[in-house]
């Protein structure tokens, strides 16, 4: 239940562009820590969903996605993931539109 | 060119607007020029500015001539757009214009005293209406134009000039309300549309003279303009204008109670006139306004009982509210400004009473719905004004114990007609709604805990009904729901009931009420729930209320109902993008954001919602979603 509305997050904030971006990133880093199998799933389907030569960008993107990120959510830890989150979305698009 | 285009502009209402706004262009423009070439400006705008004036006189002539009992001119909208433009025009060479404007109205009311003193003028008292009409439509058009020009004083420089010249136009507009005042009708229905014209175009009038020489940046000592009046109207001050001004207004709230467009525009007018800070002040000291205060219902003001007039109710209430609480003592003794509502409400509680012995008949049901129908919108202004807390709570303690659990009775009798149902919820909205922090009861009151009581009372009574009888629409039941919510939203985030106590003392206010609007929300199909905004804005919110502060009665709920509260979230968040309204995905991503908070803290207070949580949970791992880039 979680892991779907996890991935439903993450499409929209990655591939939409909505205004309410922020508002919509609030609950991502709590699912994310809630729910870790979920989200290692959901990591592998957004690589396989790729072509195959686009697939270690997204890896190595995901990876910095969490980067210096701890296990809780006070509010500066849930700063970090939002600024990273922002990153990750440039990074994904320059790749996916080069 | 442009004086031609201007003969014939009976024709072209939005030809004429684009003519208008180049001259207007062309003439604020001047100010920006620089050097001392003589601008032919100055001799060609009086002239188009002229025949525009006199061509338009001239259409209404025309049109009245030849339909009488027609009104001759546009629809108001469309004339404000043209007035707006040409104003700067007439203050172009203003002593031109002026000069001009003075000698079309003289004459126009001069031949309406000959009227008068000719005899019956009154409406429906025979004579020559038809002439009497021409005379009118003339005189709407020269109000409506004098109006705009004095509302356009900021425009041009003034001087003591200009302000002599307005004096003298605004002098002859109100020499024309004596000439309404004789007209007015004796026997209610009776009008004529020149009349109706020139009614509006004297609130229109009003409108701008008070931005001009009321508002709040204007100069009060307006020396040279009152000087003028009160030479030839006996007005002297802005306390004068104002007088005669409300007046005319209170008046037009009785005279013209069935017509609905001079009601509403009465009421905006006075609505401004008590905004403004120093109008406010000014409104304070009429004798009218403070008459109003002690005196005021449908007998003093038959518009209120008008069935157009629904809304009309609760703005005029609200005004008269702010009028009341403008001076931090109060003008008048609360008691004695609701006095006029006690016997209306005692007289229905008698039928409550009576009802619960006998059925009563038709008639006395129907007379009893008209009056709570109304006093309920008239309760509801009085609320929507009441914004602050001395206020508020003078209010509260008005209506509690006395009147508020009546509420309940009339919904247990009238559940299933919305023209009752809708009025008392959103009274009952408005009556819980912490604005300003208005609602704050002392520490040792239980006030908070009283209104909150009532009003899940009121859900649970009319929820339960609506839930077993009401179709599935969106007049006999959504609507209903979309308040209900919003009441219950206002409640548990009012911030001054401690809900905590309702479980401590074994109080099932909170879950009775949590319970129906729960269930009443969830008896909406979500594709339904989206496609009425009123009902999608209401339960938002109430989600993620219920995600963040009532966490663990969520946790506690049926797998089913929990089930479908997340999957609505779901469909929430999916509302990202515009023309949706991204405010639900918003609300849906903060709820989500509680729930989660909530299960990351795991605090052990919350073991038990915890526990049920995980196995909610678990009994929802089945469907894994798949991860499709767009």
């Amino acid at each position: 239940m979680f892991g779907n509305l996890l991935a439903l997050l993450l499409e929209s904030v990655v591939y939409d562009d909505c205004p309410n971006q922020w508002a919509l990133s609030r609950p991502m880093l709590g699912l994310i820590l809630t729910n870790t199998e979920a989200y290692e799933q959901i990591k592998q389907q957004m690589i396989e969903a790729l072509p195959p030569d686009r697939q270690a960008q997204m890896a190595a993107a995901l990876e910095k996605l969490m980067t210096g990120v701890m296990r809780n959510l006070e509010s500066r830890n849930r700063d970090k993931f939002t600024q990273n989150l922002t990153a990750f979305r440039q990074e994904v698009k320059s790749f996916m539109n080069p | 060119m442009g004086v031609q285009s201007f003969e014939s502009c009976a024709s072209a209402t939005n030809s004429v607007y684009y003519l208008l706004q180049l001259w207007s262009r062309l003439v604020t423009s001047v100010a920006y020029l620089k050097g001392e070439g003589e601008s032919h400006l100055d001799s060609y705008v009086p002239q188009v500015t002229q025949t525009y004036i006199l061509s338009k006189l001239q259409t209404a002539r025309a049109t009245l001539q030849a339909h009488p009992g027609e009104d001759p001119m546009e629809n108001e909208e469309q004339l404000v757009d043209q007035l707006d433009s040409a104003s700067p025009l007439c203050r172009y060479q203003y002593e031109q214009t002026a000069k001009f404007l003075l000698g079309l109205f003289d004459p126009a009311l001069n031949k309406l005293m000959a009227f008068a003193s000719a005899g019956n003028v009154a409406l429906g008292a025979g004579g020559p209406q038809a002439e009497i009409a021409v005379v009118e439509g003339e005189l709407a058009w020269l109000v409506y134009i004098v109006g705009a020009v004095v509302g356009a004083r900021g425009t041009s420089r003034t001087s003591d000039e200009h302000e002599e010249l307005d004096g003298d136009l605004c002098t002859r507009v109100f020499q024309a309300i004596k000439w309404v005042e004789m007209r007015q009708p004796t026997q209610p229905g009776a009008s004529a549309p020149t009349l109706e014209r020139l009614e509006l175009a004297l609130l229109y009038f009003f409108q701008y003279f008070r931005k001009a020489y009321i508002g709040e940046q204007a100069n009060i000592s307006s020396t040279s303009l009152y000087q003028r009046l009160s030479e030839s109207v006996g007005i002297s001050d802005n306390v004068t204008v104002m007088s005669v001004m409300v007046n005319k207004t209170m008046q037009n709230l009785k005279v013209w109670c069935r017509h609905e467009e001079l009601v509403d525009k009465s009421l905006v007018l006075f609505h401004e006139l008590a905004s403004g800070y120093s109008s406010s002040k000014t409104l304070c000291k009429l004798e009218v306004i403070t008459l109003a205060l002690r005196h005021h219902g449908p007998a003093q003001l038959p518009f209120l009982s008008q069935s157009g007039n629904p809304r009309h109710r609760t703005t005029f209430y609200t005004t008269l509210t702010r009028i009341l609480l403008m001076d931090d003592n109060g003008l008048l003794d609360f008691e004695l400004f609701m006095a006029p509502f006690v016997p209306v409400l005692q007289h229905l509680q008698a039928f409550f009473t009576q009802a619960e012995a006998a059925a009563p008949t038709a008639a006395a049901r129907d007379e009893a719905k008209a009056l709570l129908t109304g006093v309920l919108r008239d309760l509801r202004g009085v609320c929507v004004g009441t914004a602050n807390r001395r206020a508020y709570v003078a209010f509260f303690d008005w209506l509690y114990p006395d009147f508020l659990p009546m509420l309940v009775r009339s919904v247990e009798l009238w559940w299933n007609d919305s023209s009752v149902t809708t009025p008392l919820l959103k009274f009952m909205a408005e009556l819980v709604h912490n604005k300003c922090q208005r609602i704050a009861f002392d520490s040792s009151s239980p006030n908070g805990i009283l209104l909150f009581r009532e009003a899940s009372r009121l859900l649970a009574t009319y929820g339960h009904r609506i839930l077993n009888g009401a179709p599935p629409t969106y007049a006999d039941k959504y609507k209903g729901v979309s308040i209900c919510l919003t009441i219950l939203s206002r409640a548990l985030s009012g911030g001054y009931v401690n809900f905590g106590v309702f479980s401590l003392y074994g109080d099932t206010a909170l879950s009775a009420a949590l319970d129906v609007v729960l269930q009443l929300s969830l008896s909406i199909p979500i594709q339904e729930l989206m496609a009425y905004p009123k009902v999608m804005r209401g339960y938002f919110p109430f989600s993620e209320i219920l995600c963040h502060n009532h966490t663990t009665y969520l946790c506690m709920l049926e797998p089913a109902i929990f089930f479908q509260i997340i999957s609505n979230i779901q469909y929430g968040l999916k509302w990202v993008n515009p023309p949706h309204d991204i405010s639900v995905s918003s609300e849906s991503a903060s709820a989500l954001y509680h729930l989660v908070e909530f299960r990351f803290r795991s605090n052990k207070k919350d073991a038990q919602a915890l526990q049920a949580l995980e196995s909610h949970v678990l009994k929802n791992t089945g469907c894994a979603f798949v991860f499709e880039p767009l």
